[in-house]
């Protein structure tokens, strides 16, 4: 009985640590979320990446950055494009909830730190921080956002931005190592 | 009155015409086009940030056409010099290329996403 009870928290602990540890997002212990409050940590999480790009593309002068910025801008404003036609089809208005908001809380952060960043500093600033951020959006689509939408629909969008998202993390590592070779 | 008939006429046999070209399986259809060397048609779906199939291997002539089934904007372009591009592909959008040698293509867009024509 005793020998059970063990074995079940070690498990538990085997599933949860690695998800606490990979993303800062998740660090709200799981919080069980609606569509509503799904639909709002999505859009919030394009939304961030929107507000990234745009300072790249006020700050840099590289072509690759420009370029990448540029990607960013494009696709997540088409991701926000489909949510939004989605949550209206569905009738549901997307809520404010503890992920959107540390979402909203850390892009804030993030901006500001891109912005206090030199000319000389900022490209790589902008790079590092595109690679940690696609990294944790994409643990916090895969390991929250997905299980826990009831919507077909809804989790389907969210399995096709999964690929997208993928491809960001490849192209900002690709971009990096332009970085590092310099 | 005997113009109207002519026309009624014409019209059937236009029908019978048609029906009959009809009257051959798909597979008779691949074979004569493939004896009469007429431009073979191929098919790369854009989806999940990948060309499908990546590789294709095809005649000198033949036709290639990509279609975009993915939720973002994707083009096709030739890796090397630039050779040829498609415009940007919205969803759905489609854009058709006579191949006439062997290239590296890429989506200038998503530069991880790359593919191959191979000429045979
Ligand atoms: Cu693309």
């Amino acid at each position: 009985m005793k020998n059970i009870t063990s074995w079940r928290t070690i498990c538990l602990a085997f599933v949860l640590v690695p998800l606490l540890y990979v993303s800062p997002i998740l660090a709200q212990k799981n919080p069980k979320l609606t569509d509503a409050e799904i639909a709002s940590a999505a859009v919030v999480a394009n939304q961030s990446d929107i507000a990234f790009a745009a300072i790249a593309q006020q700050k840099s002068k590289n072509a690759e950055v420009l370029k990448f910025a540029e990607t960013m801008a494009r696709d997540h404003k088409a991701v926000i494009d489909q949510a939004v036609a989605l949550v209206t089809k569905l009738k549901v208005t997307p809520k404010d909830n503890a992920v959107s908001r540390k979402l909203k809380a850390d892009a804030t952060k993030t901006q500001k730190m891109l912005r206090a960043k030199s000319a000389r500093t900022f490209d790589k600033a902008y790079v590092d921080n595109e690679v940690g951020y696609h990294k944790a959006v994409i643990a916090a689509v895969e390991t929250v956002l997905i299980p826990q939408s009831s919507n077909g629909e809804l989790k389907a969008l969210l399995q096709n931005v999964v690929p997208a998202l993928k491809s960001h993390l490849e192209h900002a590592q690709m971009v990096q190592k332009m970085f590092a070779s310099k | 009155m005997k113009g109207q008939l002519g026309l009624i006429q014409a019209v059937v046999l236009l029908f019978v015409i048609s029906s009959l070209a009809g009257c051959t399986t798909p597979e008779e259809r691949a074979t004569t086009l493939q004896k009469s060397s007429i431009v073979r048609m191929h098919t790369i779906v854009i989806q999940q940030m990948k060309f499908t199939p990546a590789t294709l291997t095809l005649n000198e002539g033949d036709t290639v056409t990509w279609i975009n089934r993915d939720i973002v904007v994707h083009n096709v372009t030739e890796e090397t010099n630039k050779e040829w591009a498609s415009p940007n592909l919205d969803t759905a959008k489609s854009w058709s290329m006579v191949v006439s040698k062997s290239s590296s293509y890429f989506c200038t867009i998503h530069p991880v996403m790359k593919g191959t024509l191979n000429t045979r």
